[in-house]
């Protein structure tokens, strides 16, 4: 492996761990501060400060941990994150849950939107949230039918009915729990 | 002995010391930006100079993105001779006037402490 192919190693190693430690901002964000400390280790290289793949190690141990940044990252932005919780939060959540019965399909696709454009979860929740509510539900539900009902008889469809009901609800009760850890105390 | 959960005095200290370097680290960066605009790199290798501010140099990037959301520092691309283009930082009106209003009070605060300290000696 000549120098050139192993700094670059060293550097993409690096920044691929702090965007996984970053995971829990806001998408932009997190691409921002990955791609800026990409910059960063760039103008080292084309600043000679870095030379050998030693050089590489000791400005990634410089620039410190993914932890550190990913909790640097997470108190110069969670007071704002945190501002975001309102509206658009308990809209959401009514939507995905009494709002996708009460106004079929529609009610569902509006609380999808407002989930996916809330700052308050992270893309895990708003996966989870997408997947477990009815639509989402519907979905899954059908497959899951589909194939148990090819084996075991009986059953699946008051399963199904049962999820349809229960899922929703724990998954609103999810998505409450994961907005009160980061929500400000009041 | 110390009940779980009860901070030490050396714990308490050091957190007071974190939270003051991270309080004044983001007028730091501003006053850096006072005379002119600089790119990430410098940027940050001349707050690591600085004793004792950073601990991790890469600390300063979400810093930085923070400040641009509060429209306190603006980015700009410069062609460069070394290289591809680079990200210059620069203060915004809104950042030298929060610069400013941090320096006063600053002073005021430093004074008053110092006074104190030195009247104990």
């Amino acid at each position: 492996m000549d120098t050139a192919t192993g700094i670059d190693a060293v550097v993409n190693d690096y920044l691929r761990r702090v965007g996984a430690a970053l995971s829990d901002l806001p998408r932009a964000r997190s691409q921002e501060i990955v791609q800026e400390l990409g910059e960063h280790i760039r103008e080292a290289r084309e600043d000679g400060v870095v030379v050998t793949e030693a050089d590489a190690r000791n400005l990634v141990d410089q620039l410190g941990a993914p932890g550190a940044i990913a909790d640097e990252a997470q108190s110069r932005f969670g007071r704002r994150r945190r501002a975001t919780v309102g509206g658009r939060e308990i809209g959401a959540l009514l939507l995905l849950t009494i709002g996708s019965f009460a106004i079929p399909v529609i009610g569902w696709a509006a609380g999808i939107v407002l989930l996916w454009t809330s700052e308050a979860w992270n893309r895990r929740d708003k996966i989870i949230g997408t997947l477990l509510t009815p639509g989402g539900a519907v979905l899954i539900i059908v497959v899951v039918a589909v194939a148990s009902s090819a084996g075991a008889s009986g059953g699946p469809g008051h399963l199904a009915l049962l999820l349809l009901l229960v899922m929703p609800i724990a998954t609103a009760v999810y998505l409450l729990v994961q907005l009160n850890r980061r929500a400000p105390p009041m | 002995m110390v009940a779980p959960g009860e901070t030490t005095p050396n714990e308490g200290r050091n957190a007071l010391l974190s939270q003051m370097r991270r309080g004044a680290l983001e007028y730091c960066v501003l006053a850096l930006l006072r005379d002119g605009e600089r790119y990430g790199f410098e940027l940050v290798r001349r707050l690591g100079d600085s004793d004792g501010l950073l601990t991790s140099e890469g600390t300063v990037y979400p810093l930085l993105s923070r400040l641009r959301r509060d429209g306190v520092v603006e980015t700009t691309w410069r062609e460069s001779t070394s290289g591809p283009p680079r990200r210059y930082y620069r203060l915004t009106r809104a950042g030298s006037l929060a610069l400013e209003v941090f320096s006063e009070e600053w002073r005021r605060f430093r004074d008053a402490v110092d006074g104190l300290l030195e009247e104990e000696r």
